[in-house]
């Protein structure tokens, strides 16, 4: 929706430093925004941060900067453009006859504006150290971070349809976000017309849902097809992967505890199980650049660990044929699309890896694989099947570029000129998702962790030409 | 600590003011309003009702496929009864509290209006009637959901301050709305109007709207004619049923418009989309070509075809026996309660031994299929001719006789013809489709709870669940005892 937001913000700043060696900084801001109730549109929110910088207490041959930094922020958000106040849709009329509701169309899912919004609030503690050595041929900075919430979240939360409505404009609660972020520079060959840079960086975050609004066990981030869900659930991370799970043995997780009956996987009769979690373990990323008088070459490589992921591609085309694990001959060595008859020279199917009931290994060959709806897929077993890792090790960029000697122009108006060739998503070099990219998601704001209908991710080459005058 | 340096710099951009005067009127929705008339929210529930019940859209309507007059040729999940890949109950639950929502809405709206002489008591009993036909469609919905799922959401329904609201038991439901239509019918008043034009079902007829709340209440007796609430179907019935539609032209029709956008949606979905998927199942079209029935070829198409056994795969969709042509006109008119269901509803009444006049329940099944035959276009005639060949004795049983003409009869109306089948359990041409979801081993008897229900009201969910046998496809509501 469009409209205009007024906000009338004041702001305060105080810093003070001793010697080059401790600063100290603090600000305030106040806000008033039209977004919120008349009554509760101001909202305060402070800053404070200090550095001490230690360099001159270490030998500099040894030590080209250290410092450590500490920041505690607190930053303030207003609602959405006209969220307090419920308004009508109108439609066409009918034969002359005005025609409006409370939400739009069938199937527009209605949303529920909220008079009693508070502003949202993240508040956020930081300590971090930088030191770089050796003339600032290497370098590291390290950050943690702690409480890095966001206090009352203004959001549409889902609510249940019995209540007239999808959604809800809340203050949702609390979100907790902690973590780590590494970073190293290094020059390890400095010569006369050579240069080699190494840049790693690697961070790590762990969210957990602290709390929810009042009423809130499980707040609803996405109802997708294939009848799952993301959701925030207290005490989770946030973006928790829900639906059928598989059943196992003696509740023993292992892949070959699950339990298959009549050649089909037992699974939950109910879509409330957690079965992933769309938060990845750790990124990094490596990025190695070397140049040669004018020449510079670079590479960067991407690393996701961990994350999952639901593929709605995946979950329906196991079931209806379409790739090649429904293919091929099976242990008897005859194709596995044959019914199943008994007549081990004829029978296909498959011997799904699990346990009978009684717990004893499952022997029972699973027919239907060449039928539309094989008990691989959307028809007959669990969503948690079709949730994989989403990590990913990727070439994200390879550059090449030449400065042109300024040589050349000289007595031009040309003042200098650089090519450079540049190639970004080339090799994927390592992941688990089967037959797709794991980066590619229907993802929008809050919605990772499912995917539909993905097109391949695309190579992009790129040639530059920078002139200046 | 040589060159100590002092530095402090303050900086403030502005003092507190009072600039906020336009906050408010700045921060309202200009495109939209805040206040609009009952008149207006009642239309469009008309519209959505209509909608709702009409669309074939696999994504919140499959009732054609669970009553088996359609199936599915190439994308058959909804025909083998996976609801939940579409989250299908997800959908029923929002539309149709969607609405009662906006009833609830316009309710409130009618009961603030400041009435004012001339003519205040003329008004009352017209603000009295717009209320009235109100409850009646809120009943109509909650029988439906009712009918769907077993225990929903009602007394804690529609309170936007109440996330998670609680399940009431069905048969409760049943008793309250059924007591709730009664009222409403008794304060109908047919000397004032209500809606006018704003009612495009009846354009704000009264009597119309009288004979309808007597009809819903037949169809409600019926509907608990099974199981615990028996007597109170019975009673509810023989109070209302002298009262009730006469006529085909009495029923409440919606008038879907040749031309976008209130066309019915079989339009949109199969004319506009172009979806050629929903084809003829050998189970109906063998059936009535056994008994020549004249409306096949209302009904139908091609039926030199071939025919598909419900459920299953099938070839190229030309080649296949379909849905007459007449049924996707932009201006094929919607079905809410019609005058021949109710003469099968009548012929159960009879045949159950309740007092519903003089006419015996083979009377009311005859003008049931005289009434559906004539109105597909059939003469009376070949009605006649039909229910000699095909006489009521000609089944095993009254169940038999009024489920089966019951189950024809309602053809495109899916979720009718299902019910019937449910409560009457004929005709056995229902067939389980070849891949039913795992544990699914007869037709199913209800749809299972949404599954946005278990995560967002997982208390009530359970405790719903459990009270009504678990959430199954195939758990049997309190009247489908048989």
């Amino acid at each position: 929706m469009k409209g205009d937001i007024q906000v009338n913000g004041y702001f305060g700043n105080a810093s003070v430093g001793f010697s080059d060696i401790v600063y100290i900084e603090g600000s305030l801001r106040v806000d008033q925004s039209s977004t919120l109730p008349t009554d509760n549109h101001t909202y305060l929110y402070p800053s404070a941060s200090a550095s001490f910088i230690f360099t001159k207490f270490i030998d500099p041959e040894i030590l080209s900067l250290g410092k450590f930094r500490l920041n505690y922020a607190e930053v303030g958000n207003d609602a959405p453009f006209a969220s307090l106040t419920n308004v009508y849709y109108q439609d066409f009329p009918f034969n002359g006859n005005g025609v409006a509701s409370n939400s739009g169309t069938t199937n527009a899912r209605r949303t529920l504006n909220n008079p009693d919004l508070k502003s949202e609030r993240t508040k956020s503690l930081e300590a971090g150290l930088t030191l770089n050595f050796l003339q600032n041929r290497l370098g590291l900075d390290v950050a943690i971070y702690d409480n890095r919430r966001t206090v009352d979240q203004i959001m549409p939360a889902a609510i249940s349809n019995a209540s007239g409505s999808s959604f809800k404009f809340v203050n949702a609660g609390e979100v907790s976000n902690k973590g780590v972020e590494i970073m190293l520079n290094a020059t390890p060959v400095k010569i006369k017309d050579f240069n080699w840079d190494i840049n790693i960086n690697w961070a790590k975050n762990k969210s957990k849902v602290v709390s929810l609004a009042e009423g809130v066990d499980n707040l609803q981030l996405a109802d997708l097809q294939g009848g799952v869900t993301i959701n925030a659930r207290k005490g989770l991370p946030l973006g928790i992967i829900m639906g059928t799970d598989f059943i196992y043995y003696n509740d023993e997780r292992s892949k070959d505890k699950r339990i298959i009956e009549d050649g089909i996987y037992q699974k939950t009769a109910t879509s409330d199980q957690p079965i992933g979690d769309v938060n990845a373990d750790w990124t990094a990323g490596l990025r190695n650049s070397f140049s040669y008088k004018n020449l510079t070459f670079s590479f960067l490589i991407d690393w996701k660990h961990g994350g999952d992921v639901f593929s709605l591609d995946l979950w329906y085309g196991t079931s209806t044929g379409l790739y090649k694990e429904s293919a091929g001959l099976n242990d008897l060595g005859n194709p596995i699309r044959n019914y199943v008859t008994g007549d081990s020279a004829t029978d296909g199917g498959l011997i799904l890896p699990g346990v009978l009931p009684d717990g004893t290994p499952n022997n029972v060959r699973s027919d239907e694989m060449g039928t539309y709806s094989t008990p691989l897929g959307s028809d007959a077993a669990p969503n948690a099947m079709h949730v994989y890792d989403a990590s990913y090790i990727k070439l994200r960029e390879l550059s090449l570029a030449y400065t042109l000697p300024k040589t050349l122009f000289n007595n031009s108006f040309i003042d200098g000129m650089s090519v450079a060739f540049v190639g970004s998503n080339l090799w994927i070099l390592h992941k688990n998702l089967p037959y797709a990219d794991p980066e590619t998601t229907q993802g929008a704001g809050n919605v990772q962790g499912w995917q539909s209908g993905v097109m391949p991710s695309s190579r992009n080459f790129g040639f530059t030409l920078n002139v200046n005058f | 600590m040589r060159n100590t340096t002092f530095l402090l710099i303050i900086l403030l951009l502005g003092l507190l003011s009072s600039c906020t005067d336009g906050f408010e009127n700045l921060n309202t929705d200009k495109k939209h309003p805040q206040e609009v008339t009952a008149a207006v929210i009642f239309t469009n529930v008309e519209i959505e009702l209509a909608d709702q019940i009409s669309t074939p859209n696999v994504n919140n309507n499959i009732w054609r496929l669970m009553a088996q007059y359609w199936t599915e040729r190439s994308y058959r999940d909804e025909a083998n009864y996976d609801i939940v890949n579409r989250t299908i109950p997800d959908y029923i639950f929002q539309v149709y509290y969607e609405m009662l929502y906006d009833l609830q809405d316009a309710t409130e709206i009618i009961k603030a209006e400041d009435l004012e002489e001339p003519g205040l008591a003329e008004k009352e009993i017209n603000r009295a009637n717009r209320l009235a036909i109100i409850d009646l469609i809120n009943v109509f919905i909650y029988q439906r959901l009712v009918d769907i799922f077993g225990n929903v959401p009602y007394t804690e329904s529609l309170d936007p301050s109440n996330y998670t609201p609680a399940y009431d038991d069905a048969q409760e439901i049943y008793t309250k709305i059924i007591s709730k239509a009664r009222s409403a019918v008794a304060t109908l008043d047919d000397t004032e109007g209500s809606f006018d034009t704003a009612d495009l079902i009846y354009n704000g007829d009264v009597t119309s709207w009288i004979k309808f709340g007597n009809s819903l209440l037949v169809k409600l007796g019926i509907g608990i004619a099974d199981g615990p609430l028996s007597a109170l179907g019975q009673s509810t019935v023989e109070e209302a049923y002298a009262n009730v539609f006469t006529s085909m032209s009495d029923g409440a029709y919606f008038p879907y418009q040749g031309s976008l956008p209130y066309t019915n949606p079989l339009y949109k979905e199969l004319v506009l989309t172009g979806r050629h998927d929903f084809i003829m199942v050998s189970g109906m079209v063998t059936f009535m070509t056994d008994q020549a029935d004249p409306r096949l070829d209302n009904y139908f198409e091609d039926l030199d075809g071939i025919l598909t056994d419900y459920g299953a795969s099938g070839g190229s969709y030309g080649s296949k026996v379909h849905y007459n042509s007449s049924i996707d006109d932009p201006d094929f008119k919607g079905f809410l309660l019609t005058y021949d269901e109710l003469q099968f509803y009548l012929a159960e009444a009879a045949a159950r031994g309740w007092d519903v006049g003089s006419q015996t329940a083979e009377d009311y099944f005859i003008e049931g299929v005289t009434s559906s035959i004539v109105d597909w276009g059939g003469t009376t005639t070949e009605a006649e001719h039909y229910l000699t060949e095909n006489p009521y004795s000609s089944y095993e049983s009254w169940q038999e006789a009024i489920g089966t003409q019951a189950w024809v009869a309602m053809y495109t109306r899916g979720f009718i013809g299902y019910t019937f089948y449910r409560r009457l359990d004929y005709p056995t041409i229902l067939i389980l489709p070849p891949s039913p979801p795992t544990g699914v081993d007869e037709v199913p008897t209800r749809f299972t709870y949404p599954v946005n229900e278990q995560t967002l009201n997982a208390a009530n969910y359970a405790a719903a669940s459990e009270a009504i046998g678990g959430d199954y496809l195939t758990t049997r509501l309190f009247w489908d005892i048989h």
